[in-house]
């Protein structure tokens, strides 16, 4: 699934700038899913996994991790979706879900003090290969420093910048005031400048 | 440090701000202000601003692509007991609409020939209207306990070979109604099992649903009880035609009516919305909010609508076309009412 048709039909994860509002199109799935159809379940967690997986996969840095974190998320789902309440997003609710199972794991493992750093990413297309090597590099310390950071502020840069979601969306993903969303970002992107500082001028 | 190292900390430090409009207007004019002189500065809000706007591009890590077949895995175990699972669509579904057809049309005639004591007029029989429904408190409940017990049998058989016991109104205790219900179930899932297994062997065929099956069915699951009191308002036919009504629609709307009776009747209209989607909706659109609510509420009783969003797909409809999710939304409505 391309990224835009994954932006389409999860909408939170929208352009920041303009934040369209758009229907739920989880909606009906998502009520069929309640009342125990497996298809309709299994077509949201289609829509969704890729999405979860990244989220996991930065927050704990561990394939292997991610991939339990996706399944975890997902099982879980089912067995609350009868309580689920439809004024939260699906998209939402999941991303939730998964971020919970991402602290607990942070937390009950010692992994947070040396989350591995993934492979050197591709670097953007469309750009000349001058561009593209100084894109990468870029990247390559955007991965690093964002590994660096500390959980609370990796989990706001990541669903702000890296997954672009509303501030609203974040807010109740994270179970934090929309104001606390804020000035997290902004103490976790400042903590990020610094690291990149250290970078740019050695 | 110096008063100017100063300056630029602070500035650099409220980068983020500055960049999503944060800063009260005097700081803002300061930052803007400093930037415009300070070329450290200015290099470093725009290293910023492009990490920032990177971030939103880095390469993202594909899952295995099995992973949902993992999740389903993991689900099956986690419910041992899963719903029935969407069979491939195909000749089946020319079955199911035929033993459908017959249903509607036909059978019941049949077996109300047999078995002369449930008879009745035909409309009247399968449609027995919201009032006759109200003269017979207990009736509602025998509905649901019925669909509760055999439901997701019956509605197997709905799709393969025999009818559902016809949606008579009956008379009897709801706890009666219940153990009958209870016994008729092993019978049924039997059935169902053996149909399904004709089913793959590609030997079934509409013509396997004798008149004497079907009385034999309906008196496992049902024996006949006393005819229900006669409805004050007669149901219109179900295939009574209207004005400029087009021959599909009219099919799905005594579909429709007749689900509204008996939830196993959702089996057929499930079908109906995998083959003529349009048909399906445009019916549904044309019922009144009372009947509309009425089907709803005895669906809503029943056995969850299974798999209907993947039958769909694998019907080749197009993905979200307005039929598809007109249907959906029907679907939908029928597991969670929408608030009145």
């Amino acid at each position: 699934m391309s990224r835009t048709e994954e932006e389409k039909i999860a909408p939170t994860v929208a352009s920041r700038e303009t934040a369209p509002v758009v229907v739920d199109q989880d909606g009906p799935l998502v009520r069929l899913a309640c009342g125990g159809d497996r298809e309709a379940f299994r077509r949201l967690v289609e829509r969704h996994y890729r999405r979860v997986y990244h989220i996991a996969r930065r927050m704990l840095g561990d394939p292997q991790a991610a991939e339990d974190i996706v399944q975890e998320t997902f099982l879980a789902a089912f067995k609350h979706l009868p309580g689920f309440e439809a004024r939260a997003r699906f998209s939402t609710w999941i991303t939730t879900i998964a971020m919970n199972r991402c602290r607990n794991h942070l937390r009950s493992a010692a992994v947070s003090r040396s989350a591995p750093l993934s492979a050197d990413p591709p670097a953007p297309a469309s750009a000349s290969p001058e561009a593209q090597a100084g894109a990468r590099e870029l990247a390559v310390h955007l991965e690093r420093a964002l590994a660096s950071l500390s959980p609370d502020q990796r989990e706001v840069i990541l669903l702000r910048d890296v997954e672009g979601l509303a501030y609203d969306a974040i807010a109740e993903a994270l179970d934090i005031e929309a104001g606390t969303v804020k000035s997290r970002l902004h103490r976790a992107r400042e903590a990020m400048r610094v690291l990149l500082e250290g970078v740019w001028s050695p | 440090m110096s008063s100017s190292e100063k300056i630029c900390a602070r500035v650099r430090a409220s980068f983020s701000e500055f960049l999503e409009e944060d800063l009260a207007a005097e700081e803002r004019r300061e930052v803007e202000a400093h930037l415009a002189e300070c070329a450290g500065c200015a290099e470093s809000f725009a290293r910023f601003r492009e990490a920032i706007a990177v971030l939103g591009q880095l390469s993202r890590p594909e899952p295995p692509a099995d992973l949902p077949d993992r999740i389903d895995r993991a689900l099956d175990r986690l419910e041992p007991v899963s719903l029935p699972r969407a069979r491939p669509a195909g000749r089946r579904r020319l079955v199911q609409h035929a033993v459908a057809a017959m249903l509607v049309g036909g059978i019941i005639v049949g077996i109300i020939r047999v078995v002369p004591e449930v008879g009745g007029p035909l409309p009247a029989r399968q449609a027995a209207s919201p009032e006759s429904r109200e003269a017979l408190p207990a009736a509602k409940d025998e509905f649901a306990a019925m669909d509760r017990a055999i439901g997701p049998a019956a509605g197997a058989l709905m799709g393969e070979t025999a009818p559902a016991p016809a949606p008579t109104a009956r008379s009897e205790s709801a706890p009666a109604i219940e153990e009958k219900a209870a016994k008729a179930a092993p019978a049924y899932r039997e059935n169902a099992e053996v149909a399904r297994a004709r089913d793959d062997d590609k030997r079934v065929a509409a013509s396997t649903v004798t008149p004497h099956a079907a009385r034999e069915m309906l008196k496992q699951a049902a024996p006949a009880a006393p005819a229900a009191k006669k409805p004050d308002v007669e149901e219109p036919s179900y295939y009574a035609p209207r004005d400029g009504e087009p021959g599909g629609a009219r099919y799905a709307r005594g579909l429709l009516l007749a689900a509204r009776n008996h939830a196993s009747w959702i089996t057929a209209v499930r079908d109906l919305a995998l083959s003529h989607p349009g048909d399906l909706a445009s019916a549904w659109a044309g019922l009144d909010a009372e009947t509309r609510k009425g089907i709803l509420a005895v669906w809503s009783r029943a056995a969850p609508v299974p798999n209907l969003a993947a039958d769909l797909a694998r019907a080749g409809k197009e993905a979200g076309s307005p039929a598809e999710q007109a249907v959906i939304q029907i679907f939908a409505d029928a597991i969670h009412p929408p608030a009145p």
